[in-house]
């Protein structure tokens, strides 16, 4: 794991930045909309490196090495949940610094259910069907994310504050639930995939 | 061990092998009891396959020339060079024995007999 | 033609049996070859005759419709047992297909986190002895550099098997002398042994102990090396020499320009018969574009 993890941080130097300065501007300056934008992106990391190693066949090779089947989908789950955290930081960092500019938390906890179900819905289907045509999912996948985000944010006004947050947090559970079920699944499309 | 090998000449490699080894064998060059190369390093060395050399190595065991225990290496056999040199001296008598009786038929001396065998090995590049 | 290593009994690198596999309309037909422990063995056969499948399922990526593959002593496959022993299988595959955005020492980083036995004392004498550039990423290589990485990365974890699939296609002369030696010198090992597909004849001629000859899915022919010289033999005929040799004798025919060449059996040879010697790339050429003589006969 150790190793694969590595060659995907070296890697994603090139395409950090980019990503970077967009969770830093959508969750540290954006409105409650843009902040959940800047969570639900955060699977572009994983599929941005998926990209990489189909780009030098390194699936060919991975196939042939000693990390299992569930260590290979693993590490770009890592690199998911790494980018929800980071973008998690910012908007902490923003509630410290400009304390006029902050979010309500309820819909920090919702944006990172939110994330996570869109991080558990794409990355099977990216690694079942490659990133050529997984970026299409991926992006559609942050296109009903965001319009979800709409239901929500009117249903979320009709409730009380407290329901508002129990039900975000539930959606959290869901969410952390939705992706062991979605590292399982992406664990055997991706097995498929490298052997056929 | 400086064994050369010709993938040109119509002679298999493992024959190769065995002529070069057991020439220098018998000629004393490789005295008795040296340890030889092992199977593998000397395939290894001379860029061929380990089933080549082993197969020489065993020819040479079955003419008594070397030695292989297991373990421990491979060695020229302890009377081989010896063994093998009566063997031709043997001959060589018994040939002798013929020209000298041919030669007294017609009248040639020892003196001659010797001018013709030099002549014919400064012919022959000295018998190689 | 002759499979020799079909139920080879000693202790062996890897051994397939019966092996089947049928995708598309391209079927592997009961394959059956074994690598003995501490040997180079060569898979040749041209383009498409099903060398990188097989060595897909040595490694354990893909598996067989029947047939066993056994490598380093255990069913190849999916497991997580074959998974650690992978830890023993060094691979090079054509391409490379090393991460492009990494340095050679990043690469080496990596395979330390990858491999249980890395051992950097010995890449690094791998990487000074190849003269790897130390400041370009894998995508600014040649491909010559790039394969040279990857065989130094393959020899540097403590494998016992090394599994080339075509790894000498594109180099040139030089860097493949290198490579020779490379592996000649790992064999020098007893429990090391090489597994090389390639249809670059030459290659395999200098340092394989066996040759494979595969050919449309089917083993045609399975020998030692330097018995294959002794074995057979080639003959270039006129017609009327060629119906007059024994049946059984010449094994494939191919007609060109007016003469035949024909593959034979030398102890089948009558006396007398002026035969060439048998280079492996006659035989391939013979096995893949000739004619058995029987068929031959008949279609006259």
């Amino acid at each position: 794991m150790r190793g694969i993890l590595y060659k995907d941080l070296i890697t994603v130097r090139k395409s950090i930045f980019i990503y970077v300065l967009l969770v830093v501007l959508l969750a540290g300056f954006g409105d409650g909309f843009q902040v959940t934008l800047g969570m639900v992106y955060c699977i572009m990391l994983p599929v941005s490196l998926l990209g990489y190693d189909e780009r030098a066949h390194f699936e060919r090779l991975l196939a042939a090495m000693p990390p299992s089947p569930l260590v290979r989908v693993l590490d770009k789950y890592i690199f998911a949940y790494g980018s929800i955290a980071f973008a998690l930081l910012v908007v902490f960092a923003r509630g410290l610094l400009f304390p006029a500019l902050t979010v309500e938390p309820w819909m920090i906890v919702i944006s990172c259910a939110m994330a996570l179900m869109s991080t558990a819905v794409a990355l099977p289907l990216v690694f079942h069907w490659g990133t050529e045509r997984g970026r299409g999912i991926y992006l559609l996948t942050i296109g009903v994310q965001m319009a979800l985000c709409f239901i929500i944010r009117d249903v979320a006004g009709t409730m009380g504050e407290s329901s508002v947050l129990m039900g975000s947090l539930a959606a959290v559970v869901v969410g952390v639930i939705a992706n062991g079920v979605s590292v399982a699944l992406s664990e055997r499309l991706y097995a498929r995939r490298l052997a056929a | 061990m400086n064994i050369i090998i010709s993938n040109a000449s119509g002679t298999p490699i493992y024959e190769q092998i065995v002529t070069q080894l057991r020439r220098r064998i018998v000629s004393g060059e490789l005295s008795p009891g040296e340890l030889l190369p092992s199977i593998r390093a000397l395939a290894k060395d001379l860029r061929i396959s380990v089933i080549t050399t082993k197969r020489a190595y065993e020819e040479l065991e079955r003419e008594g020339l070397i030695v292989m225990a297991a373990g421990k290496g491979c060695f020229v056999a302890e009377r081989s060079a010896e063994w093998l040199r009566e063997d031709v001296l043997r001959r060589i008598e018994e040939h002798l024995r013929e020209i000298s009786a041919l030669a007294a038929q017609i009248g040639l001396t020892g003196e001659d007999l010797c001018d013709m065998l030099r002549t014919l090995r400064q012919e022959d590049g000295d018998g190689e | 033609m002759e499979n020799r290593l079909r139920d080879y009994a000693g202790s062996c690198a890897v051994q397939l049996a019966g092996v089947c596999k049928r995708y598309g309309d391209f079927a592997l037909q009961d394959v059956s070859f074994a690598l003995p422990t501490g040997c180079v063995l060569g898979l040749i056969g041209e383009n498409g005759a099903g060398k990188s499948t097989l060595m897909r399922m040595m490694l354990g990526c893909c598996a067989p419709d029947s047939g066993s593959v056994r490598v380093l002593g255990q069913e190849a496959g999916a497991s997580r047992e074959f998974a650690a022993l992978r830890n023993d299988i060094g691979v090079v595959l054509d391409d490379a297909c090393l991460p492009e955005e990494l340095t050679v020492a990043q690469t080496a980083r990596m395979m330390r986190g990858i491999y249980t036995g890395w051992d950097d004392k010995a890449f690094d004498a791998l990487a000074r002895r190849f003269a790897l550039p130390g400041d370009k990423v894998v995508r600014q290589l040649s491909r010559g550099t790039r394969m040279k990485l990857a065989l130094a990365c393959a020899m540097s974890h403590g494998a016992r098997l090394l599994v080339l699939d075509e790894a000498t296609g594109g180099l040139d002369p030089v860097v493949r002398d290198d490579v020779l030696d490379l592996l000649n010198d790992f064999t020098r090992e007893e429990s090391h042994s090489v597994l090389i597909s390639s249809h670059i004849v030459s290659d395999l001629e200098k340092i394989c102990d066996y040759i494979v000859f595969l050919h449309e899915g089917r083993v045609l022919l399975a020998d030692e090396k330097d018995a294959l010289a002794e074995r057979y033999a080639m003959l270039t005929l006129g017609e009327g020499e060629l119906a007059a040799l024994d049946s059984g004798c010449a094994l494939r025919i191919l007609r060109s320009h007016g003469a035949v060449r024909a593959l034979a059996l030398k102890e089948r040879l009558p006396a007398g018969l002026q035969a060439e010697r048998c280079a492996i790339e006659d035989i391939m050429l013979l096995l893949t574009k000739g004619e058995e003589l029987d068929h031959a006969r008949n279609t006259l």
